[in-house]
């Protein structure tokens, strides 16, 4: 049975009359993978749904004509279908959006052939809607963008000192680049740090100082996974917290896996907590009033008592 | 689903097939056996239709038919602008826009779609996304909003707005609408994720667009606010001074000690936002004044470290 709905088959079906019709035909594998149809959903709606489109009274005249021979489709008599739709200016503006973010991180100035398909998408809205979406995809030196992008192209290593958020540690490590990516707000590079020696994540706004070293190393034997969906998958310890709704700010901003609303307003919140660290900073940033109803040993009470003398120290308290 | 299928497709082909607008009745005369008999099943089942096209972005129009007095509703689909233009790109400029469109993840999976309608998707290999930008549910429809020139009408901070919106920018992680405030007045910026309702659109060409718009601004939190300002003195540790003033500007140091810390002056108009922004350092920052922000901020602590 088709995963695909009525009407994700009537987007297709409404792109792909036009083409096949233009080109005079177009084989089944091709319509089938440039159109995301599967074949056998393609068969059958070419049969029984393309034959069957026409206008009242349904004479042989008022009707599409469609076939398939020798894995081979044909359309015609497809008038009312001349052309495709045209994009919608959300679609025109999404893809302009798209290409504006990867201008952002791309080495060098000619964009080639993007630059020009940009440009020929402009031209389809009004002029000023070109300017009207503007992506900024993190804040990052851009030496330091270009370097490593640079880096992981040639396969060099780099020396980095780099303060780990999590751990409240500054450390200097030698680190192999892999890749670069930009999520949400942040640009991550995902490399292997020597230090550690495994995988690491190392966000670039916390990376103080670099130097790209002579010494090459061979590719990455496995793939490294970037920043997305950290957190979701691993195995962390998880806390639950209850607090007044009117911290939803400060929660907002981690991610969490469960959250409910209590009858009082109160929101009872379940997190993964990464680090120690990482768990501190939340529960002196939430106040006394935030509860912590669940932990595992060491992250409870105890953990916050401490945190908030330790920096109470700091002001001679 | 092949007979839902089937009725839509004719019902877009008569509807483009219609010089002049058809009325409901008139639709379903052609379309007999794809409609219920009953006229009130069929009048619900033509709505949902209607829907499902509109949702798809087919410029189904209404319009009263010629052919009746007194006048009776009825419906074609605006050909020219079903047809519209089409970019015309080459195949090397198809495959780099939707390379560039799988690299960027605008929230979601990427949408294929657009690339059905410019001849099918050209054949990359999968890439894995270089950028992700979170999933905000309003975006696909304040795009639509600012590319057609259509007001949103949309509750923030307790108050209902109409906004003429004129840029949707993307910073420091998130989205921000900027745009002529009707209910307020003024050009104002909202964050896309602090939008307490759903966004209602209005009709196309609503408005005329600024010959030019300022750029969002994303100042830190503790500067949007409704206390007394006060100028902070934060004193950061050397492992975070990197950070700190690559996030708050150069201009914010006032100091560099030997050491390599650094003294960064603020102003301070939400203190609770600003005392928030200092505990993320944990024990690396220290508020040297004034006085009421190190006590404030003391008395906070002791709360924590001294229960009961």
């Amino acid at each position: 049975m088709s995963e695909l709905t009525a009407v994700d088959r009537l987007r297709r079906l409404l792109a792909i009359i036009p083409w096949v019709a233009a080109e005079g035909g177009m084989s089944l594998e091709d319509v089938a993978r440039r159109f995301d149809y599967p074949r056998e959903d393609l068969l059958e709606d070419v049969w029984y749904v393309v034959q069957m489109i026409g206008v009242a009274p349904f004479g042989p005249a008022d009707m599409l004509e469609a076939r398939v021979e020798d894995d081979w489709v044909h359309i015609e008599y497809s008038n009312w279908f001349a052309r495709p739709m045209t994009l919608r200016p959300e679609e025109v503006l999404r893809l302009l959006a798209a290409g504006q973010s990867v201008a952002e991180f791309y080495v060098g100035d000619d964009l080639g052939p993007l630059g020009r398909a940009l440009t020929k998408l402009s031209a389809m809205v009004e002029p000023e809607v070109r300017d009207a979406v503007d992506v900024h995809l993190g804040v990052a030196d851009e030496d330091l963008l270009e370097a490593l992008q640079q880096a992981a192209a040639e396969r060099r290593i780099v020396e980095i000192d780099y303060y780990s958020y999590g751990r409240d540690q500054l450390t200097t490590r030698i680190v192999e680049p892999h890749g670069l990516t930009a999520d949400i707000g942040n640009w991550y590079l995902s490399a292997h740090c020597r230090l550690a020696d495994g995988p690491r994540v190392f966000r670039l706004d916390r990376i103080s100082r670099y130097e790209v070293g002579d010494e090459t190393y061979p590719g990455p034997t496995v793939p490294t996974a970037g920043p997305e969906g950290f957190l979701r998958d691993g195995d962390y310890p998880e806390v639950e917290l209850l607090l007044d709704a009117n911290l939803r700010w400060v929660i907002s901003q981690y991610p969490h896996r469960e959250m409910e609303e209590q009858a009082d307003g109160r929101l009872r919140i379940r997190l993964a907590v990464a680090s120690t660290a990482w768990l501190e900073r939340l529960l002196l940033r939430l106040g006394a009033s935030a509860t912590l109803q669940e932990a595992p040993e060491g992250m409870g009470e105890e953990l916050r008592t401490t945190a908030a003398s330790r920096v109470l120290t700091r002001y001679g308290c | 689903m092949e007979s839902k299928l089937k009725r839509l497709m004719n019902l877009v082909t008569a509807l483009l097939h219609a010089e002049w607008p058809r009325t409901r009745d008139e639709l379903r005369a052609g379309l007999r056996e794809y409609y219920p008999d009953d006229d009130e099943s069929f009048r619900r089942q033509f709505e949902r239709d209607k829907d499902e096209l509109r949702s798809m972005g087919i410029p189904l129009v209404t319009a009263p038919s010629p052919d009746y007095d007194p006048p009776v509703t009825g419906y074609r689909i605006d050909r020219s602008r079903y047809r519209g233009r089409a970019p015309d790109l080459t195949p090397d400029e198809l495959a780099a826009l939707h390379l560039a469109n799988s690299l960027v993840r605008l929230g979601g999976s990427p949408d294929a779609g657009p690339f059905w309608k410019l001849g099918g998707r050209p054949d990359n290999a999968d890439v894995a996304a270089v950028a992700r930008l979170p999933e905000e549910p309003a975006l696909q429809i304040l795009m639509d909003a600012v590319a057609e020139r259509r007001t949103a009408t949309f509750t923030y901070h307790g108050v209902e707005r109409v906004v003429e919106p004129h840029l949707l920018a993307f910073r420091n992680g998130r989205w921000h609408i900027k745009g002529q405030d009707r209910t307020r007045g003024g050009q104002r910026q909202f964050r896309v994720d602090r939008l307490e309702s759903e966004v209602a659109v209005g009709g196309p060409s609503d408005f005329d667009r600024p010959k030019r718009v300022s750029k969002v601004e994303d100042r830190p939190a503790w500067r949007y606010g409704d206390d007394d300002p006060v100028t902070a003195l934060l004193l950061v540790d050397a492992a975070h001074a990197p950070w700190v003033t690559g996030h708050l500007g150069e201009s914010a140091v006032v100091e560099t000690m030997t050491d390599g810390s650094v003294v960064v002056a603020e102003e301070v108009c939400n203190r609770e936002a600003f005392r928030s922004f200092v505990l993320t350092f944990l024990d690396g920052a220290e508020i040297l004044g004034p006085a009421e922000l190190r006590d404030d901020i003391v008395a906070w602590l002791r709360k924590m470290a001294c229960p009961s």
